[in-house]
Formats: structure tokens, sequence, C-alpha cells
């Protein structure tokens, strides 16, 4: 395979993972939120107020872990954003050099 | 996959096996259901009154619990697609792109689908595991449901003999009620066992769901982390901020904790004390002095100290006025005395703050809160230390030897103290 050609493969890449990495920041965001609803103190009677507030907080602590989850996901996905620009210049240029190469050649 | 992942695995699946609901009564073992007893008459009704204190502790909620554990669980369906597709793509990067970058994008996108994967197992565990345990509890109700109905069944055959003897036949009534407080005595015994199971049962299950939490902090704090690398390398991005723990220990909590807990304050703690936690918020922006900061807080106590929000808000106007006041406090809503809820005092008052103690049958009993609010450089900062004998996770453990520390600092930072700062910060924004 020529070098120009995995340049421009690995660009397209880059281009699926930044949107599929998008999407489950999305998703990931979405079901947090259902984990916001929280169960009533005295769902579980007057003795089982405990288990109800231990149920909500860790509910509470998995939203926050899928939260931190969509964060790192966008993150990562403008991350790779920025790198394949930055590939993409790359290829630009090398495409005009080997152009220039071609021409001197000749 | 990250380290503490494991261990957040291996607790979920503790949770998941059901282990912990060994021994408690079967579920779906009654047929009938009942929120009050069915009445009994005269002399019979002092008999049934320990069935009726269970029935009442034993009535909850089943279909709430459902509903939101159901809409919990519905989550865990959306986030496991993401695991199959993150792990497809990083196979696909791992073998078309190289460099420093592709294998960054790889181990990210393997974070993302382990961390999808693990968090809908445990969602999925969490929230069958309350399932369980309300149709545990639901069994325990109607046992005592079917205890009434036999109770009343045999009731209406001795009522005859009560009321229907003649007034001289009193060997004969005491024999009939005599027989009737056995009969009881009996389904007061076969349904107490059966409640305290289930409750050792779901001692148990907070245990587990607690061990859970305890073990997810870290998998968050790691993922906060990688987010502050990502993003310092892309451009024009904001690091997260800091989380509130501020104590020696990883999440605030503190051990032998000095009597003086801001240096340089007047505020102290009377007495000494074996554990505690210390956490810090941001409140924003201030042209309000420190003095003018406190003034407002005891002004605005009733609304702004989260802890004082009891369930009849009779206290929402409060203001913090003198030491030595006392204030009702709930915790996390929920008013169970020794538990949850309990009586405080106000020990000490100073310009950039003051000291509450816990009152006897308050949870945190024996123990104390330092608040201190103060203007540094323009920018208003909240600070609160707690030192206490036994968290209160401690306390209700069954006598495990377990270090709950770590995780009180957690739940009074996530489900307190943040929540307090947010109200200050919004006061302080929106007046």
């Amino acid at each position: 395979m020529a070098g120009a050609d995995k340049i421009v493969q690995s660009s397209e890449e880059l281009v699926t993972a930044e949107r599929d990495l998008e999407s489950a920041a999305r998703t990931l965001t979405t079901a947090s939120s259902s984990l916001e609803s929280s169960i009533p103190a005295d769902a579980f009677g007057t003795m089982g107020g405990f288990i109800a507030a231990a149920g909500n907080q860790v509910a509470a602590v998995i939203g926050e872990a899928l939260n931190s989850l969509a964060t790192y996901a966008e993150t990562t996905a403008k991350g790779t954003a920025e790198t394949r620009t930055e590939f993409e210049r790359i290829e630009q240029e090398a495409v005009a050099r080997f152009r220039k190469i071609e021409s001197d050649s000749h | 996959m990250p380290v503490s992942l494991l261990e957040v695995d291996a607790v979920a699946a503790r949770i998941s096996s059901n282990s912990w609901a060994a021994g408690a009564p079967a579920s779906g073992g009654g047929s009938s259901a009942c929120s009050s007893s069915p009445g009994f008459s005269g002399p019979l009704a002092h008999f049934v009154k320990p069935l009726e204190e269970l029935l009442d502790m034993f009535t909850g909620d089943p279909g709430a619990v459902y509903q939101v554990s159901a809409s919990w669980e519905q989550s865990t369906g959306n986030i496991a697609d993401i695991n199959s597709r993150m792990t497809a793509l990083a196979n696909e990067v791992s073998g078309q792109l190289q460099g420093a970058a592709a294998e960054a994008l790889e181990t990210a996108l393997r974070l993302v689908a382990e961390g999808a994967h693990s968090s809908s197992n445990w969602t999925k565990a969490v929230s069958q595991a309350l399932q369980v345990c309300v149709t545990i509890f639901e069994s325990v109700r109607s046992l005592v449901c079917e205890a009434f109905q036999l109770l009343s069944e045999f009731a209406g055959t001795i009522k005859d003999v009560i009321f229907g003897s003649w007034p001289w036949e009193l060997d004969k009534k005491a024999d009939a009620i005599k027989e009737f407080a056995d009969d009881v005595q009996r389904f007061v015994d076969a349904c107490s066992a059966a409640g305290e199971n289930a409750m050792k049962a779901a001692r148990e299950l907070v245990r587990l769901v607690t061990d859970l939490y305890r073990a997810i902090v870290p998998f968050n704090s790691e993922i906060e982390d990688l987010i502050g690398i990502v993003v310092s390398l892309v451009p024009g991005g904001t690091p997260p901020g800091l989380p509130g723990g501020k104590g020696d220990g990883p999440f605030g909590d503190q051990y032998d904790p000095s009597r003086e807990p801001y240096p340089g304050s007047d505020l102290e703690f009377e007495k000494d004390y074996d554990l505690g936690y210390q956490h810090e918020y941001d409140l924003g922006a201030t042209d309000l002095t420190t003095a003018e900061l406190n003034a407002m807080f005891r002004d605005q106590f009733g609304h702004l100290f989260v802890p004082s929000r009891v369930g009849d808000n009779t206290q929402l106007n409060m203001q913090l006025t003198a030491e030595g006041q006392t204030i009702n406090t709930s915790l996390f809503g929920l008013d169970i005395p020794e538990v949850t809820a309990g009586e405080i005092y106000v020990q000490q008052i100073e310009d950039d703050g003051f000291v509450i103690a816990a009152s006897p049958g308050h949870p945190e009993y024996p123990g104390e809160v330092a608040f201190r609010i103060t203007n540094e450089g323009g920018n208003a900062k909240l600070e609160v230390t707690g030192v206490y004998n036994d968290t209160i996770l401690g306390k209700h453990d069954l006598g495990a030897d377990v270090n709950t520390n770590g995780a009180y600092a957690i739940i009074s930072d996530k489900s307190i103290w943040a929540d307090m700062s947010g109200r200050i910060k919004d006061k302080l924004n929106y007046g």
C-alpha cells in the first residue's frame, strides 16, 4: 500500500472513531440522567429507610461514573479531531511535495 | 482494564449472587397482602399489637421500588451496546493505525468500552438486588397478613365464649382469651423471626452496596485524572475542578483529627476524637467580607443548612442566633432517630464560622462539626470538618471490622456538604 493511501485511510479511521465516541458520550449522558430518579425513603417501610438511602447513593455515584466516562469519550473525540486535522495537514503537505518531485523530474 | 474496575466488578458480582439474602424469608412465600389489622374487639386487641407494629414496619411501597429500579436497569441496556462498538473500533484502530496517537486512542476506546460494560453490570446488580429485597419485605408483610387472617377467624369462633357466656363464667372466658393469646404469641414469634431475618439480609445488602459505592469512587477519580490529561493535550480545554476532599485520606477522611481544625482561626473542638473528615468548597467570586458572609449564612440558616431541613419544614426560616441554640436535623431526608435524625446544639459562633455538637440520640453522637466560610482574595470558600469516634455506617455494621471512615467522608461530601455549598453559591449569585 502506498504511503499516501495509508494516510488517507488512517484519516477515515479517525473520523469513525470521532463520530462513535461522540455517540457513546451522548448515550452515557442519557443513561446517567435516568439514574437521577430516586427511590422514596419509605418504599421499604419504616424499618428500611436506610436501604433506599444506600440504593440512591450508589445509583448517584454510578451516574457520576457514567458522566465521567461521557466527558472522557467526548474529550477523546475532540482530541481525535485535532489529531485528524493535523494528519490532513501533513497529508496535503506530502501530496504537494510528491507533485513537486514529479514535476521536477519531468 | 483500570485496576479499580476489577474490585468494583467483584463487589457487584457478590450483590448479584444474592448470597446476602440467604436465610431471609422465601420471596413470594405469602399470598395475602394487607396494610392494616382487620380489627380485634375488646380484650383481644391488646394481644395483636406486636403484629400490628410489625406490619407498620414492613409496609412500604414496592411499586415505587420496581418503577425506579426498572428505569435504572433500562439505562444498562442502552449502554451495553457501547461496549461492543468501542471494542470493535479499538481492534480496528489497533490493526490499521500506528504510533503514539493510535495507541492513546485505542486505550481510550477500550476504557470507554470496559467502563460502560462494568457500569451497566453495577446498575443491573443494584436494581435487581433492591427488587429482591423489597420482595423479601413483602413476604414478611404477607406472613403478618396471613397471621391476621387466621387469628381473625379464630377470634370469630371464641367471640361467642367471651361475649356470649354468662358474666359469672370467668374461667371459661379466661381460658378462651389465654388460648387466643398463646396462638398470637406463636404468630408473633414466627413473624418476628421472619422480620429479623429480612432485616439481616437488608443490612448485608446495604453493606455490599456501601462497598460498591466505596469501590466506584476511585474509578471515577481515575477517569477524572485521565480527562485532565486528555484536556491538557487538547487546545482550549479546561481541567476539571478539584473534588471536595481536603483531609489526610483520599476522600477527605481524617484520623486523630486536631482540636483546631483551621489554623489561625478561633474555631475549635471541645473534645478529642478518633475519626473525622475535612472538605472544602469554592463558592465563587464575592465582594462580601468574611464577617458578612457568615452573617448572611446565619441569617439564612434554615434555607442553607441542609441537615436542618426536616420533613415538616418547621425550621425553614430558622436563623442561627446564639451559642446553646438547639436544632433538629435529618440526613438524606430520612427521619429515623439515632440512624439519620437527632438533635444538635450550637457550641461556638465566631466571625468566620461556627461549631455544632451532636446531642445524645443523634447518629453522630459523640461528635462535633466546624464550619468556616471565608473570603480569600475575592473568592468565598466553605470548609467543613467533622469529628467523631464512629461513623453512622460503622455503628450499623453489625460489628464487622471495616473502616467506614472513607466511605462516610464521601457520603458526607456528596450528599450533604456539596449540596449545602451549592445552595450557598446560588444564594451569593442570585440573592
